[in-house]
């Protein structure tokens, strides 16, 4: 007798993967806690996040807005601004020290810093350069907007049952002096590139795991009964700064984001993991959910990666009831166009 | 000096609150410019729906075509861009309420109003969901000089405004609005009219109440009987169209 006998078939790729195939697959996750239509449910990360926010919405599921359009700011105009994206308006959060820097921001534990970008006489937020295409009409307009988002964060964290993190990248740029972590790297969007100043880096394993586990602590410590979902965003970077090849870099980040989500998920109860990171990347896959441009991922990935996600929630806590809807909830659906992901704005410096 | 025998010809165009601007000129209670020629036109209640843009001008059909002969008295059956030298939107469903209503609400509740930009987009999506606006945009494109005269806040005092269902129920902190407040949604409104080629002019600030009303002492007549909110005297009217009034002069002067 050893380990490897009486395994479920699960635990064999000849009958997990090889057998049924990539569509046959069952049982990727394992849920930790039930998810249902009736718990609240906030979102944020990277782009990918936008995909898993809509889906739940569109599954009748209760995602929450904490930070909803202004009245007659509708469609591609709200979204254009920010609004509807995610559940507060930060605009894409790629990284965990990004989370954790909004939390503190937005509960006063962090100095507010005073930087504002300015081009051609509009006003751009450094957290969130792309957050007003056109930049605000004045520094204290952007201080106005960016409170608001912080009372929307508080909302969210505070009265929310599952907050959903899609981690993106580990690459960021950073003030030197002042260790405000930017949105995007100054002078990209808006702002000007300072290389005294602005500083990258590439977090290593380590400044990951310790920004994640940060930014939970501190959203238990305001919500003792919040739970965590982590993903990781399968979307490659558009560009990297680290000076390696695009594709290797993307690895790298993809690597310790996975890592560091598992081990946290694996020694906190509160938090899961749930893998749409390995259903679209994975091999067994072909690439079948990438765009030709081997980045963007297609519908069809989205809608396989929240086929899964239901079927293990159903598999391990039973069917969920559904949650009368009234009409304004049901969302419009959305194209691959309206997913808003900041980073791409990189491409524009692409030779 | 105008000359007396080439007068500026200006249209009142409007729903039901056109009445209000036609007694204040009738009873004397303003002074309409000199060597200004005006008429009326327009539809009340569900036919100022049957007016529709076609064919190059505005057009009543139905009931809306009877209704504006009516108004009218010359025999009017349609708007075309030429027809007058300057066309004075009145009312016309552009209900001022159900843009500051909710923005006075979230500008309490935020203790700031969204950015700028945000909020001309929405002004712009309030007032191109108005077909009267759209038509007043389509006219001016044509060449016609238009005036907006948006129907005024609900009044004071008439009806229990915080009742279930009604206005101040839904946006209750918006009676807290101050003046400040008021004139950055009003300037929101004013440059996507300016954009559209229109020129808007806002309520008197000194017919407002309560952050967010028309006084009551503006109340049509009968008012508190029917509960009627929306429609307003002809002083009200009167005061109003001072502001309209050397408006139409510029417009002429400038032509």
């Amino acid at each position: 007798m050893h380990p490897y006998e009486n395994l479920g078939s699960h635990a064999y790729w000849k009958t997990a993967v090889a057998e049924p195939g990539a569509h046959g697959l069952s049982g990727l996750w394992t849920p930790k806690f039930s998810i249902k239509p009736r718990h609240r449910i906030v979102t944020a990360g990277s782009c990918f996040a936008q995909h898993i926010g809509r889906a739940l919405s569109d599954r009748g599921y209760d995602w929450t807005d904490c930070e909803p359009a202004p009245p007659f700011l509708r469609g591609a105009d709200a979204r254009g601004l920010g609004y509807g994206v995610f559940s507060f308006r930060t605009g894409n959060i790629y990284t965990p020290s990004m989370l954790r820097q909004w939390l503190e921001l937005a509960y006063g534990i962090r100095p507010e810093d005073p930087e504002v970008w300015e081009k051609e006489g509009r006003f751009y937020d450094p957290l969130r350069p792309a957050i007003e295409p056109g930049g605000f009409a004045s520094a204290d307009e952007m201080w106005a907007a960016r409170r608001v988002t912080y009372a929307a964060l508080r909302t969210a964290v505070e009265t929310a049952q599952v907050f959903v993190f899609t981690l993106g990248l580990t690459e960021r740029w950073k003030n030197r002096t002042t260790d405000v972590e930017y949105g995007l790297c100054p002078g990209t969007v808006a702002g000007t590139f300072d290389a005294d100043q602005h500083v990258f880096q590439n977090a290593s394993l380590r400044q990951t795991d310790r920004a994640l586990n940060g930014a939970l602590r501190l959203m238990r410590a305001k919500n003792p009964r919040l739970k965590v979902l982590l993903t990781v965003s399968p979307v490659p970077l558009t560009a990297t700064a680290s000076g390696a090849h695009v594709l290797v870099s993307t690895q790298y980040s993809k690597s310790v984001l996975r890592a560091v989500a598992g081990e946290t998920a694996s020694h906190l109860a509160y938090v899961d993991y749930f893998p749409s990171f390995e259903i679209i990347t994975h091999p067994i896959f072909r690439g079948m959910f990438f765009a030709p441009n081997m980045r963007s991922v297609v519908p069809e990935g989205v809608a396989t990666v929240m086929k899964h996600f239901f079927a293990d929630q159903t598999r391990v806590f039973g069917a969920p009831k559904a949650r009368k809807l009234q009409p304004e909830q049901v969302a419009a659906p959305v194209g691959e166009a309206d997913v808003k992901c900041e980073e791409e704005l990189l491409n524009a410096f692409a030779a | 000096m105008p000359s007396p025998h080439n007068p500026s010809r200006v249209c009142f165009f409007g729903d039901s609150q056109i009445a209000s601007a036609r007694l204040a000129m009738t009873e004397g209670l303003t002074s309409v410019p000199d060597d200004v020629d005006i008429e009326f036109w327009g539809a009340t209640g569900p036919a100022f729906r049957q007016i529709e843009w076609r064919g190059g001008a505005m057009r009543a059909t139905g009931a809306a075509l009877e209704i504006a002969l009516t108004i009218n008295g010359r025999g009017r059956d349609h708007l075309a861009p030429g027809d007058f030298d300057t066309f004075v939107f009145y009312g016309a469903r552009l209900r001022t309420a159900e843009f500051f209503g909710p923005y006075l609400q979230w500008h309490a509740a935020h203790g700031t109003f969204p950015s700028a930009a945000a909020l001309h987009i929405a002004a712009r999506t309030f007032m191109d969901d108005n077909r009267a606006y759209r038509n007043a945009v389509t006219l001016a494109a044509h060449g016609a000089r238009v005036i907006f005269v948006p129907a005024p806040l609900y009044t004071n005092g008439v009806t229990d405004l915080h009742a279930r269902g009604r206005f101040l129920h839904a946006y209750p902190r918006a009676s807290e609005a101050d003046a400040d407040a008021r004139a950055v949604l009003w300037q929101a409104m004013t440059a996507v009219a300016r954009s559209g080629g229109v020129t808007l002019v806002p309520q008197p600030e000194d017919t407002v109440t309560n952050g967010v009303l028309t006084k009551a002492e503006f109340a049509c007549e009968g008012a508190v009987e029917v509960g009627d909110t929306g429609h307003k005297s002809a002083a009200f009217a009167a005061r109003w169209l001072q502001d309209v009034w050397p408006l139409v002069t510029d417009l002429r002067q400038a032509a």
